[in-house]
């Protein structure tokens, strides 16, 4: 009897841990509501914890991560969620900043482009100005 | 060619402008309120007197839903008010209070020492609370005679807001 029992928490140990592994990682995505921008599985607060057991619980349901974020996104809004979906007007936050920074270095490179003809054309104008000429000529003799 | 930088200035800058203004013009830890015009999250909850109560079979007429604790220091701001609005408007509207992260002999002490209106119920799992997205108390919604959260008081809630939610729903001046 002892020995199955013993063969049940074994079966049953990485399974728990790969379930308390998700519920982690799901609480990590979670804003705790009473904290300062702590995700509630690192939370010490009441609410935090009580979030993590919904959390837990709905897995124990079977619910998806989807599911779960779902639950919470209803209740507090998008708000709740540390890292925003990659969806609907949310996905301007993922793409607007590499976005900026494509259109940044392709202005920076625009007018660094336009800068460096501009200097050749002065050297250039430099070099055929007779006063520079007869100054040239005045120092070499 | 200057109007031409002026103008592609203007259109990088002016939307960064707004975003900021956006941003600023808003508290980043005010929860929204999500469940506005959506079903209220059912509950069946034990009173202090040991019966249950069930927000379903309140339909029929508004329930005001106040989370407090007694360890809250603005709950007990509005707690008169609320006890004062429950007598007003008698059996039109369904006052009740939620008891969050509190224990009942806390809750007890208070309420005896304070008055009692209208029924409080126990949450000891906080899942109510959360059922609710409430992010700290006192927090009160408004759930009209149909079921529907309607309104949400983030803090402590004024006699003029709640006279102005419910002379909505109840239709009066």
């Amino acid at each position: 009897m002892s020995f199955l029992v013993a063969l049940l928490i074994i079966a049953a140990g990485p399974a728990s841990a790969d379930a308390e592994a998700e519920a982690h990682a799901i609480g990590q995505r979670l804003r705790c509501p009473v904290c300062q921008g702590m995700p509630i599985s690192e939370s010490p607060s009441e609410m935090a914890q009580a979030m993590m057991s919904k959390v837990r619980e709905m897995q124990a349901e079977g619910s998806s991560r989807e599911q779960i974020f779902d639950y919470f996104t209803q209740r507090y809004g998008d708000w709740v969620l540390l890292e925003p979906r990659k969806e609907g007007v949310l996905i301007l936050l993922w793409t607007l900043p590499p976005i900026a920074l494509l259109l940044g270095l392709f202005v920076l490179r625009r007018y660094t482009k336009r800068g460096a003809p501009a200097k050749a054309g002065n050297a250039a104008v430099a070099a055929s100005d007779p006063y520079i000429d007869a100054v040239r000529r005045e120092v070499e003799q | 060619m200057k109007w031409r930088n002026v103008i592609i200035a203007a259109l990088i800058a002016l939307p960064l402008i707004g975003l900021l203004a956006f941003g600023f013009g808003r508290d980043p830890h005010a929860v929204p309120f999500a469940l506005r015009d959506k079903p209220a999250p059912d509950f069946t909850l034990r009173t202090l007197s040991g019966a249950t109560m069930k927000l379903s079979e309140l339909r029929g007429k508004p329930v005001v839903i106040n989370f407090w604790a007694s360890w809250c220091e603005p709950c007990k701001y509005e707690h008169d008010m609320l006890q004062q609005a429950s007598s007003y408007y008698g059996e039109t509207v369904q006052f009740v209070g939620i008891v969050y992260q509190d224990s009942e002999e806390a809750v007890r002490d208070y309420l005896q020492k304070h008055a009692s209106a209208y029924p409080h119920l126990l949450d000891p799992t906080t899942s109510v609370a959360i059922d609710y997205g409430i992010s700290g108390v006192p927090e009160t919604y408004l759930v009209d005679k149909d079921g529907v959260v309607r309104e949400k008081s983030p803090g402590v809630i004024s006699g003029q807001e709640l006279r102005r939610w419910l002379d909505n729903r109840l239709g009066g001046s």
